[in-house]
């Protein structure tokens, strides 16, 4: 695994560029930052806030938008700057509402013990989906809380010290048995999730040439899967794209490409 | 295609893709400086603001003297100022101090009382302690006397014990003594029975002898008419007439009088030889009685007559018929004067039969 040290490095340090306007005529005041792919919009938003406080009336108020859809806080980085911007236009500009909270399209994360919960509850969904739950059953709280703790402090070694045991495969496995992961369609935040097994049923590794025919439905058939703002190759074996490619929630979020 | 080609080809895209958006990264670092630093002259900025008004109010203050005087003004008074709060902040110490002392005074005068009472209790403790060692003292002296008593009359005890046992065996031979000399008696009782009886025997023996003798002489000697023996007897008594024969007594079968004299049995009863009418009673009730029977059925108590310690067993009067003797179960015998019913003499028999 030395050699996905390198690739794993790699992913760990994407970051976006983002430039932070308020959504208003009057204001030209602009705030840059540059948001960590794997992060989650709850936990790296503090210095917007401090920026902005004038503005604030009330701290559970502010919200995101990109041309005018509004930015999940539950949702990587990442993964939503694959999504909504097609272009790939840098910087991403960003803009920050203080009222009108759309409900019924955001949840509200008031403090990051509830963004921890949802990040854990990831965890231990992709890891039924993997050991069916028998590795993070093992693990103990101060492990959870390191997982945790290295995300939101943008700590690498800290993170893989334990998300390493949640990667492993035994040699009889060879290989999950089945693969956390979530293909987005084009279609908003919406995405479609399978049993994938890593194998075919002879016993042959699959790629994601195989991924695509399993979700190509007679109207749309995907040509190709982005995630991490690449373009991933199809002959890329789905067991090494789980384990070096998933983001910190252990589930690869691969967005479809279609024709 | 191998797994190092799709590897490569993926690293190699995170690494473009990170260049291509790492471009913004110094922009962004620079932002922040420029924000940071925009905040920092903006306090300045007030600071200076503020310093400023200040000045600008000294300088309405001090009117129409040029800037140079006003410098040194300005700064003379900055320096009473300074001196003028140094002072206050003495001051201030001072009597800061000077309450710590009140208070550290007051402190040690509490101290002090303390101590006083310490020392008062102390003593009061030894004085107690004192008394406490001499009462153990005496205790303990009390103690070895007890003790000493104690051996005493175990020892006493012990004595006593072997003298009671010494005492117990010279009991029992006593007792086996007695019993051989009670049998003896009742042998010699017996022999003395025996011969009380012989005698008694041979003595009628001979009266009958001697009356027949004399009855032989009698038909011998006169006529009447001769009965045939065996002669009944009644007849013969109320024939007989002649002094020198022997009479037979009347059998009494009349009560002539009846009283209770003492309580309980009554043992011995004796007429006076002199006085006439006057019988002595003796009885169960340790008293010996002296009454006036008169005549008709009429009786009077002349006198009772005490000191028996057990009933009275028998009395006698004397010749004089001014003392009367009695005896009783007490082992002794006493005589008292009629009348003046006083106890002359008690003998006790035990010591006069040794």
């Amino acid at each position: 695994m030395a050699n996905d040290r390198e690739v794993l490095k790699v992913v760990w340090e994407g970051k976006i560029p983002a430039k932070f306007v308020i959504d208003s005529n009057d204001n030209d005041e602009v705030y840059y930052l540059n948001l960590p792919r794997i992060s989650y919009f709850a936990l790296c938003t503090d210095k917007v806030k401090k920026h902005f406080q004038r503005h604030i009336e009330k701290e559970d108020d502010i919200w995101f938008s990109y041309m005018d859809v509004p930015l999940k806080f539950h949702i990587p980085i990442g993964v939503i700057y694959d999504l909504l911007v097609s272009d790939n236009s840098l910087p991403w500009q960003i803009n920050v509402h203080f009222n009108k909270f759309p409900e019924d399209i955001l949840f509200k994360f008031p403090n990051k013990d509830v963004i921890e919960s949802h990040f854990l509850s990831c965890l231990k969904e992709a890891d039924f989906l993997k050991h069916k739950g028998q590795v993070i059953c093992q693990l103990q709280k101060k492990d959870h809380k390191q997982l945790f703790l290295g995300l939101q402090n943008d700590k690498f070694d800290q993170f893989w010290a334990v998300n390493r045991r949640l990667m492993e495969t035994t040699e009889q496995e060879n290989g999950f048995k089945n693969l956390p992961l979530r293909c987005y369609t084009d279609d908003g935040y919406s995405y479609l999730q399978k049993l994938i097994t890593p194998l075919t049923e002879k016993g042959q590794k699959k790629t994601l040439k195989d991924l695509l025919v399993e979700f190509s439905t007679p109207a749309k058939k995907p040509v190709g899967a982005k995630t991490h703002g690449i373009e991933v190759p199809l002959e890329t074996e789905l067991q090494w794209l789980s384990e070096t490619l998933s983001y910190p929630d252990n589930f690869l979020h691969l967005c479809l490409i279609y024709e | 295609m191998t797994e190092n080609d799709f590897r490569n080809i993926i690293l190699k895209r995170l690494t473009e893709r990170n260049v291509r958006e790492s471009k913004f990264e110094e922009m962004v670092y620079y932002t922040h400086r420029m924000l940071e630093r925009n905040y920092e002259l903006k306090s300045e900025n007030l600071a200076i603001t503020l310093e400023n008004e200040k000045l600008r109010k000294g300088i309405d203050a001090g009117g129409g003297i040029d800037l140079g005087s006003i410098a040194r003004i300005q700064s003379l008074e900055k320096k009473l100022l300074e001196k003028q709060e140094e002072l206050m902040d003495l001051h201030k110490r001072k009597s800061d101090h000077q309450s710590m002392i009140i208070d550290l005074n007051v402190k040690v005068s509490d101290l002090q009382k303390q101590i006083e009472h310490k020392n008062i209790s102390l003593n009061e403790q030894q004085k107690l302690n004192q008394m406490l060692k001499a009462e153990v003292n005496l205790l303990t002296v009390k103690v070895g006397k007890l003790e000493e008593l104690n051996s005493t009359l175990k020892d006493e005890h012990t004595a006593l014990h072997l003298l009671f046992g010494s005492l117990e065996e010279k009991l029992k031979k006593t007792q086996a003594e007695n019993a051989q000399l009670l049998e003896r008696l009742m042998k010699s009782k017996a022999k003395d029975a025996e011969k009380m009886n012989e005698e008694n025997e041979t003595f009628l023996r001979k009266k009958n002898d001697a009356m027949k003798r004399e009855l032989a002489e009698a038909m011998g000697s006169d006529s009447n008419t001769i009965l045939s023996p065996p002669i009944n007897e009644d007849a013969f008594f109320h024939g007989c007439s002649a002094p020198n024969v022997f009479f037979g007594d009347e059998i009494p079968n009349k009560v002539h009088m009846k009283f209770d004299s003492n309580d309980g049995e009554v043992n011995a009863v004796r007429w006076s030889p002199l006085m006439e009418r006057m019988i002595a009673t003796g009885g169960a009730d340790r008293k010996v009685k002296l009454w006036d029977v008169g005549k008709g059925n009429t009786y009077e108590l002349r006198g009772n007559l005490i000191g028996s310690n057990q009933a009275v067993t028998s009395l006698d009067f004397d010749s004089t018929g001014t003392l009367i003797l009695a005896s009783s179960n007490d082992y002794a015998s006493r005589v008292w004067g009629i009348n003046d019913h006083r106890l002359r003499v008690s003998i006790n028999i035990v010591i006069l039969s040794i």
